[in-house]
């Protein structure tokens, strides 16, 4: 389970390398993070980070699924 | 009929909220109703009780922060909380864009006799774009969010029921990331899918869904 979240981890950081750094993502309260900001997060595995590998995957498996139903 | 809606400004978020709803209020001002605006230092509890308390504005739209217990206001003062105020959401419409108040809030709300109340039971997440910070309106890459967003307040004031209004707000979500991945992934569109699909996935509606203003 160790791994797999590492892996994880890793594709979400993996994919987030290729976020504009004109953009930033503002998450309620929490406050606006860019691309290192939110890379950073990941790493320190706190709930921010825990935040972004959840929208990552929901993303992944979103798509996923449309394309299932084309 | 009158819509009270709270701005309070303070971080990117509250000014980009505060900014875009302006267009749903202008909206509903047009449609002849009166919309009372608490904006930056009046969006707090003392104020935001007070008018509540003495006033029946039907429909309540809150913007600014939250999470799964409280609204807030201006500088992160607790508006609502469960367990203490929300009487003062009694027989009312309330739409909040205040993160994860539909979790719990939004619930405890509906037993104290809210009618409807449509919120995001998780963060609620916008793109910003870093040249246009200082003036929102011209950033496009967050206008899919409030035009959904927006949407939702719109058809509530055009006399839909809660529930049309909500899936009219999905609908705009939708055809956003329809259109987003149909133009070709750019590394914005990429970015802005993520939040949109996470946005429209959070957002709730609680208690009645045959609720109108009228």
């Amino acid at each position: 389970m160790a791994n797999k979240d590492e892996e994880i981890k890793k594709l979400v950081i993996a994919r987030l390398q290729t976020m504009p750094l004109t953009i930033k993502v503002a998450m309620g309260a929490h406050g606006s993070f860019d691309r290192e900001q939110l890379i950073s997060h990941i790493k320190q595995d706190d709930e921010i980070g825990k935040i972004i590998i959840e929208k990552e995957l929901l993303y992944i498996k979103t798509i996923i699924k449309q394309n299932e139903t084309l | 009929m009158t819509i009270f809606v709270t701005r309070p400004e303070h971080d990117d978020m509250t000014f980009y909220l505060s900014t875009w709803i302006k267009l749903a209020m202008d909206f509903a001002e047009s449609k002849g109703f009166k919309v009372i605006d608490f904006s930056k230092d009046r969006a707090i509890e003392k104020e935001v009780t007070k008018f509540l308390e003495k006033n029946n504005p039907k429909f309540v739209i809150f913007n600014g922060h939250g999470n799964d217990e409280t609204i807030m206001g201006q500088k992160f003062e607790t508006l609502i909380k469960s367990g203490k105020n929300e009487k003062l959401l009694k027989e009312k419409i309330v739409y909040a864009i205040a993160c994860s108040a539909a979790a719990k809030l939004g619930n405890d709300c509906i037993k104290e006799g809210t009618t409807t109340f449509i919120g995001y039971d998780g963060l609620f997440s916008i793109i910003i774009e870093n040249r246009h910070s200082s003036n929102p309106l011209k950033d496009e890459f967050v206008k899919p969010f409030f035009e959904a967003s927006n949407e939702l307040i719109k058809s509530i004031i055009k006399g839909n029921t809660t529930e049309t209004a909500f899936l009219s707000s999905q609908r705009v979500f939708d055809e956003w990331i329809r259109k987003l991945q149909l133009t070709g992934v750019t590394p914005e569109s990429s970015y802005m899918l993520r939040e949109l699909i996470w946005d429209k996935i959070h957002q709730k509606i609680l208690g009645k869904g045959d609720a109108t203003l009228t």
